[in-house]
């Protein structure tokens, strides 16, 4: 009993967390049979995505970093299961080769303005009491593997655009 | 630092030896370990031993007919008894002749290090051989063959012996053979050890008869002529050595930098590595006992670039791959000489086990750029980042170089190195404070134009002073006798010379921070580069 309670405040707590962003969410399905993640450093919290084009000549990394004590670090949320569904339903979840091909023609300038349009934020946090502020993205990775779990874990990916720089 | 064992691997493999007359029992206790060159250059007396070998080469030339043999002292193994009586090191050597097993130099010393007997040992196979017929962990059986070795420090002979499998374990309990005690017993802390996989090879009065002679086990106590005979039969040896073939470089590589893609690449890198055999220690070190998946992918690019270019330099600490060539290489060479740190600082924030990306810097006949409406256009340098191996690859145009003056190969060689530093400063993870700044600076710039790029905003407004002193350091120091005749040997001042060949690459885009600067300025730098280009070198100096 004492179990059910807490998954209903859980799940409470999340829909009212994302109540205002789930509409401009994108959660990314990678599916590591075919997908190619990179681990970072020793530890396997961290890890990154890429996607290049070597036609617009840019680079897409999403990045996921947990570093102790750092006010940068990604969030990591366990969604229930009946939630990563109805994202799927509004068209909030997709496979993230078929959301990449979607970009392919875009330069580099519609890259930036098509992300900051429809997923950035600004996140604001305090530092020695001065009010700081840095761009975050509503910008998750789920595993296809953890997808039947009853808690989804989805990883916030922080996103990194470079191009090929010339002189 | 003593770097770990290595792990206790195909315990079953042990078992099979259980009972069988060629494994012999090791007595006494004794320890293996590597010990790295930071250590060993406290042994004194190995020290002066060693730069002896090593700046008298014709000791170990002549050998079996070797002409070069590169000795390989980053890394030994170190075996000890425990009272300290016996002790030896075994190094790699690489160089070998074509056709010629795997080599090693081994010092061995009964006198508790005082004086040290040395071989050139040559085992039946070379390492790539070894791993193809008896897998990554073996056993390695090597029964019927022979170990050839060549007394160094002695009266020149030279002598096979039988190479016998032995495999010595080493755990809490004790060491024994394959992991049996010799009653055949199993050892109690059977999963705690780790295996060594030795011949051993009489010094004096060794075995006469090739395949047939007296095999003489791993025993370091019956050095002083009595001795046990045991198992082989025959006199026993007045000094036997215990000798240690099993550093395999190529060996703990490819297993640090497995999983591979496939199969096909597992492949091309052993090639790759029994073709390079100099790369493989220090890359090994590199590695180190729990490569970062950077480092891995790192190595593997190291190794393949090495493969394909054999001319390629790779310096693992600062994590680059250098395969410029001509005027440009030789101008970059000279970067690390000069009295300005710029560049050798900028690097250094490349080195470190935490360190995520490398750099490939490499000349190209000429590079283009095809930009964003399909029009391609000739350039002098390029950095792009490719993220499948975490590189930062740098091409310079090798055309373009033979016919720009010296100082502006510098500047494009500099402005390429800084593109990289700007790319890592923004994908560190995490951020230090200073990357934490500069990122404020470039995320100012916002990407939302094609010209100028928020990178040569950046460097415009961060970079161009750094870039000013490294180019007049470079050529006062490099370049003296051009720098002499420029500034009429001191008086001219060309500090706007400078600066103008910093802004070489950026204020054609247009950036801010030259758009801001007095238009006097700005005319001074443009009339001082107008005045001096023309004079100064195309040469790079010798
Ligand atoms: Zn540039
Ligand atoms: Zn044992």
């Amino acid at each position: 009993m004492k179990n059910c309670i807490s998954i209903i405040i859980f799940i409470l707590f999340v829909k009212c967390t994302f109540a205002q962003s789930v509409s401009n969410s994108l959660f990314l399905v990678v599916d590591r049979e075919n997908d190619t993640v990179f681990l970072k450093g020793k530890t396997t919290k961290n890890f990154r995505y890429n996607n290049s084009n070597e036609k617009m000549n840019w680079n897409l990394s999403f990045y996921h970093n947990h570093i102790p004590n750092s006010v940068y670090n990604n969030y990591k949320y366990l969604l229930p299961k009946e939630m990563i569904i109805e994202l799927k339903r509004k068209g909030n979840l997709e496979d993230i080769q078929l959301f990449m091909a979607k970009l392919n023609d875009f330069n580099i300038k519609e890259l930036g303005q098509f992300f900051s349009k429809h997923y950035s934020y600004y996140y604001e946090y305090l530092e020695k009491s001065r009010k700081k502020t840095f761009k975050r993205y509503n910008i998750f990775i789920v595993y296809k593997s953890d997808l039947d779990k009853t808690f989804v874990p989805c990883y916030e990916m922080s996103l990194l655009k470079s191009r090929i720089e010339v002189q | 630092m003593i770097l770990s064992l290595t792990g206790c691997e195909k315990d079953d493999s042990f078992k099979e030896q259980a009972g069988d007359p060629q494994v012999n029992a090791i007595e006494s206790g004794f320890n293996i370990e590597y010990v790295e060159s930071s250590v060993l250059s406290k042994n004194a007396n190995l020290a002066k031993q060693l730069s002896k070998l090593l700046t008298t080469p014709e000791n170990l030339m002549g050998k079996g007919g070797r002409t070069e043999l590169t000795l390989h002292t980053q890394i030994a193994k170190y075996i000890s008894t425990e009272d300290g009586s016996y002790q030896s090191y075994t190094f790699h050597v690489s160089n070998t002749p074509d056709g010629v097993g795997l080599e090693n130099i081994l010092y061995a010393s009964s006198d508790g290090g005082k004086s040290y007997r040395i071989y050139l040992l040559e085992y039946p196979y070379t390492e790539e051989k070894m791993i193809n017929s008896f897998g990554l962990t073996g056993p390695f059986d090597f029964k019927g063959e022979h170990i050839t070795y060549y007394p160094l420090n002695e009266e020149a002979k030279t002598n096979s012996v039988d190479c016998i499998m032995q495999i010595m374990t080493q755990c809490g309990e004790g060491n024994h053979n394959g992991g049996y005690y010799p009653d055949g017993s199993p050892c109690p802390a059977h999963e705690a050890h780790s295996s060594y996989l030795d011949c051993s090879i009489s010094s004096s009065g060794g075995p006469s008869g090739g395949a047939t002679g007296p095999y003489v086990p791993f025993n370091p106590s019956p050095f002083n002529g009595g001795g046990t005979g045991t198992g082989g039969g025959g006199n026993p040896s007045p000094g036997t050595e215990a000798t240690s073939p099993m550093y395999l470089p190529m060996k703990s590589v490819i297993r640090k930098l497995a999983p591979y893609e496939d199969e096909a690449e597992e492949d091309h890198i052993k090639q790759c590595l029994s073709s390079n055999a100099n790369m493989t220690i220090p890359l090994d070190m590199f590695l180190g006992e729990n490569p970062t998946p950077e480092q891995e992918a790192f190595g593997k690019e190291a190794i393949k670039a090495k493969c394909e270019n054999s001319d390629a330099e790779v310096e693992f600490e600062d994590r680059i791959i250098n395969e410029l060539v001509g005027k440009e290489k030789c101008l970059d060479e000279h970067l690390k000489e000069s009295g300005n740190n710029f560049v050798q600082d900028l690097l250094a924030n490349f080195e470190g086990d935490d360190s995520e990306f490398g750099i490939n810097i490499k000349s190209k006949d000429q590079v283009f750029y095809t930009d964003e409406n399909g029009n391609t256009l000739e350039v002098s340098g390029k950095t792009k980042f490719t993220p499948t191996n975490n590189i930062i690859e740098i091409e310079i145009s090798t055309s373009k170089a033979n016919n720009r003056r010296a100082l502006q190969v510098v500047g494009t060689l500099l402005h390429e190195y800084i593109h990289a530093d700007i790319f890592r400063k923004l994908n560190t993870q995490p951020p230090s404070n200073d990357d934490l700044i500069f990122r404020n600076t470039y995320n100012s710039f916002e990407d939302n134009n094609f010209e100028p790029t928020p990178a040569h905003e950046t460097m415009a407004s961060l970079y161009v002073n750094s870039m000013k002193e490294a180019l007049k350091s470079y050529h006062m120091t490099v370049m003296t006798g051009d720098y002499n005749y420029l500034s009429n040997n001191g008086q001219l001042d060309l500090d706007n010379f400078y600066e103008a060949l910093a802004w070489q690459g950026l204020k054609n885009h247009n950036v801010e921070a030259w758009q801001n600067m007095p238009q006097n300025q700005k005319d001074e730098i443009d009339q001082a580069y107008q005045q001096y280009i023309f004079a100064t070198t195309h040469n790079c100096p010798n």
